[in-house]
């Protein structure tokens, strides 16, 4: 039976809503301690002393140990794969050696019998500072009069350009320019479940277990491996159940490090598991950019270039370091024929957490950006702003369209397949714009385009294992915080075995299965395992086929295999599924297997469209969402229920950044709304009942044609929200140039001076 | 964001040379600042205090030093207190000017900056300027009862 392309409900869920998951807060392990971390005030200061001394004599306190303690154990973190050759990361030590760059910064660590006793403690810990100037502010950081890292002379620590045709001098040719200053601010990932890690040391083995919430499993290990100066094969490193991480769970933190390193040293099992306030505080932060960018069309709207200089807070340490500015100047020209472009990126230090991928990793930035232009643009030109983007999409006869950006799969960005035009079009059609009840509240629409860039980073492994049961063993280096993978995995394999699903069995993101594994990040997991899976498959019916011919005492090559049964050639009667396979060997045989790693040298682009229609309040500029359509060239869907989770969950959280979210920081680097009461975010109370419309088009980019799509929903919220909340107060002459949009930005302008 | 700058001005009834005196007494600091349990003089016009504060959800235990600095007897002075605990920090620094405004009563006036930092700032900040300001009050209605009659 067809498995893929089924709206199967997640294996998973049953576990997970009856509270049968086991996350790393459910882990006790006997003799177990637990830790919490002295985390620096300041957002920059030298350390000039630590006392212990009170904290070390409560009741339950096993250990406070300070980056000296630590000795060799205290160097740079290092990232692991995937490999970025532009810029060297800069990674913090497990604990400040000497300088702390941001609030949070971890100082010293304390262990204790519980979390309890230990945070008791680690507020008794004495911390002298000797405070320096900070900068949080990327603009206050550009100046350079406050240096993050003095010896480099400069904040700035990179510069990325792209550029095509004859890039911003090509201006000059158009008919209308417009030009804006946008910002979006620093926001925050807020996975449910905060970061979190076991790390237990058997000194018979000499090995290193660690149970972490993390979206890569190797990363983690190698990351070890390299800070504590162990051989990897020392380390095993498996991922239990995850509660959200979109990217920034995606690589090791000092956390990960010192838990590590302590269960080595007390030979005791080590758990950390941070809180809402350090998820705040010490987990990747994402957005934060200043751009000033110009579009300029001709007299009918055709767009003439698009020229964009902007700036990317990247905080004090730089984990992941071009991955965002790089994908928002690839992305800026979204789904348009763009004849000249020219972005040119100031990557920036400030005393901030560090800003790294968070689910859309630069693309939401991009579609903001381009899309409001493309609105402003519009206006200009007199015509309406689906117009404007009926007349610059690219066509089929197009395709394939070649923009002239080398992409992050350092090929040239190249839309193979779809209809944009037409995708535009069903989202236009879907959009209930009718008459609006007379209730005195503005109404307005926003139609946006995007594009989602999915996969094309490196490879997975999958190897399939036929069980003494019959059951297959999938296992891969991916791992799912949510997506349920187990599910989808399963129906793959299972589509290609002829098997039922619950014939197989998904094993993810435990080091010791599989030699290597990127994780979960970048919308790659379900091209790149998912066509590793597929291509697993052959190879092992090769195996159980000599298996089976063996058995038969036949040659492998009349062995044929079909509907699920292994058949003999020319002998009607003979038939064996695998089930009967397993239980037929003999009980020595060594265990069928085979591996297949697939390499995704294509990024794959699918292009979609959000269309949302607001009323707002002319009093109190409250914002309520009254439709919401989406179209999102998904590929092949294969199972089109998780799909619609991972379009509808990625809206919700673009709506977040879109209307609610930012983390503000004061002059002196202190983060002034750490808690939920101060920092807003999306509750299912605001939402709209999405409206999903289906445009698929297989990806020419990997054999299977999936593509990704759990980051278009965050890349186009923002811009769709924006669009429709300035349509509809209109009246008022409201700008929407920065994000969020909220009722206090709204007032701010009005009162301003626009009123009508 | 700057610092949180508290500023204000009250009339005590009592001459100038007293408030100026019971301003700068010891015990007088000690039962007027706000959550203070403790306050110990550790060199000339310099005390060792502890507080007990709390700022929103955030109630912590803070040392504190505080200086008393720039006197012109006895009109003005400059308090600094600089304050850490497990919470954060807050660092308090201003002018405190006394006018004579008649025989027996004497202006106040006084203009602080407040920095704070860490968990009382991102969590507190909110409530931070109205707590500071109540704070504030507070010491000023004590030191009023301090003065003798």
């Amino acid at each position: 039976m067809d498995q893929i392309g089924r709206s199967v409900r997640r294996e998973e869920d049953r576990r997970l809503t009856t509270g049968r998951g086991r996350y790393v807060s459910d882990i006790v392990e006997g003799n177990m301690v637990q830790l919490a971390f002295v985390r620096s005030s300041r957002a920059h200061a030298r350390i000039t002393g630590l006392d212990f001394t009170k904290a070390q004599s409560m009741p339950g306190v096993v250990g406070i140990f300070g980056p000296k303690d630590m000795g060799e154990a205290i160097k740079p973190l290092s990232f692991g794969p995937p490999p970025e050759s532009a810029m060297e990361p800069t990674m913090p030590c497990p604990l400040a050696d000497g300088v702390v760059r941001h609030v949070g910064e971890p100082v010293a660590v304390v262990v204790a019998d519980n979390r309890y006793i230990a945070e008791a403690a680690a507020d008794a810990c004495e911390v002298e500072y000797e405070t320096l100037p900070a900068v949080a502010d990327v603009q206050e950081a550009r100046k350079n009069q406050v240096l993050v890292y003095p010896e480099r002379g400069t904040n700035v620590a990179a510069v990325v350009t792209r550029k095509t045709g004859d890039g911003e001098a090509a201006l000059k040719r158009a008919a209308h320019i417009v030009q804006e200053t946008f910002t979006i601010p620093r926001v925050v990932g807020h996975p449910m479940e905060p970061r979190a890690v076991v790390a237990s040391f058997d000194p018979v083995t000499g090995r290193l277990t660690v149970e972490a919430a993390t979206q890569g499993a190797h990363t983690v290990k190698m990351g070890l491996a390299a800070v504590l100066d162990l051989a990897p094969e020392k380390i095993r490193v498996v991922v239990p159940d995850v509660g959200g991480g979109f990217g920034v769970k995606n690589r090791i933190y000092s956390e990960d490090a010192v838990a590590a390193w302590l269960a080595i040293r007390l030979g005791r099992p080590v758990k950390w598991a941070g809180d809402r306030l350090e998820e705040f505080l010490a987990t990747n932060q994402g957005r934060d950019q200043v751009h000033t960018a110009s579009l300029g069309v001709d007299e009918e709207g055709r767009i003439v270039a698009l020229a964009d200089h902007f700036l990317q807070n990247v905080g004090a340490y730089t984990p992941e370091p071009l991955i965002v500015p790089a994908q928002t100047a690839t992305c800026l020209p979204g789904p348009y024929r763009l004849p000249n472009f020219e972005a040119t990126v100031e990557v920036v230090f400030t005393h901030t957490p560090a800003c790294a991928p968070y689910r859309g990793a630069g693309q939401p930035e991009a579609t903001f950006v381009m899309e409001r232009l493309l609105d402003r643009a519009a206006d200009a030109v007199g015509i309406g702003r689906d117009e404007i983007r009926r007349r610059n999409l690219v066509r089929p006869e197009d395709m394939p369209y070649e923009n002239g950006i080398i992409g992050r799969d350092r090929q040239p960005v190249t839309f193979r397949e779809g209809d944009f035009p037409g995708t535009l079009e069903t989202v236009v059609e879907a959009l209930r714009v009718g008459t609006s009840p007379d209730d005195g509240k503005l109404r307005g629409t926003g139609i946006i385009d995007f594009m989602e860039v999915s996969g094309g980073v490196l490879f997975e492994i999958c190897r399939l294992e036929l069980g003494r049961d019959g059951v297959v063993s999938l296992f891969t280096g991916t791992s799912s915080q949510g997506q349920g993978h187990r599910t989808s995995w399963a129906q793959i394999a299972a589509d290609r075995l002829q098997v039922p699903m619950d014939q197989v069995r998904v094993v993810e993101a435990d080091t010791d299965t599989v030699p290597m594994g990127l994780g979960t990040f970048a919308s790659r997991s379900t091209i790149t395992a998912g066509n590793a899976i597929v291509q697993a498959v052959a190879p092992f019916l090769d195996k159980c086929r000599e298996e089976v011919a063996a058995l038969w005492e036949a040659s492998p090559e009349d062995v044929l295999w079909e509907d699920g049964f292994f058949r003999l050639a020319g002998v009607a009667d003979r038939a064996m599924d695998l089930r009967t396979l397993a239980v037929s060997r003999p009980l020595d045989a060594p265990l069928v297997e085979a591996s297949a790693q697939f390499m995704d040298a294509n990024t794959s682009f699918g292009m979609g469209c959000h269309g949302v229609r607001v009323a707002v309040d002319p009093e109190t500029f409250q914002i309520s969402i009254e439709d919401y359509v989406i179209c999102h060239d998904a590929g092949v869907r294969v199972n089109p229920l998780l799909a619609e989770g991972q379009v509808f969950g990625g809206t919700v959280q673009g709506l977040g950044t879109a209307w609610y979210e930012a983390l503000r920081f004061d002059a002196q680097g202190q983060p002034l709304n750490t808690s939920f009461m101060d920092y807003l975010v999306p509750g299912s109370a605001e939402m709209p009942d999405f409206r999903l419309v289906k445009r698929d088009f297989p990806s020419s980019s990997n054999p299977e044609g999936l593509k990704g799509l759990g980051e278009g929903g965050t890349t186009a919220a923002g811009a769709a929200f924006a669009s429709a909340v300035e349509d509809a107060l209109r009246p008022f002459g409201v700008k929407i140039t920065s994000l969020p949009v909220t009722p206090a930005s709204i007032f701010a302008q009005v009162k301003g001076g626009v009123r009508p | 964001m700057g610092p949180v700058v508290i500023n204000g001005q009250t009339t005590l009834n009592a001459a100038q040379e007293i408030v100026w005196k019971v301003l700068q007494d010891p015990d007088a600091l000690k039962n007027a600042i706000p959550g203070c349990d403790e306050l110990t003089e550790i060199e000339p016009d310099t005390y060792k205090a502890t507080l007990k504060l709390g700022v929103a959800a955030v109630r912590g235990t803070y040392v504190a030093r505080v200086q008393v600095a720039d006197q012109v007897a006895p009109s003005q002075y400059r308090l600094r207190i600089n304050g850490s605990g497990g919470t954060g920090f807050v660092d308090v620094d201003g002018t405190v000017r006394l006018t004579a405004t008649g025989s027996d009563t004497t202006a106040v006036e006084y203009e602080f900056d407040v920095n704070v930092g860490g968990t009382i700032a991102g969590v507190g900040q909110r409530m931070l300027s109205g707590v500071a300001k109540f704070m504030m009050g507070e010491f000023v209605k004590s030191m009023e009862k301090q003065i003798p009659k």
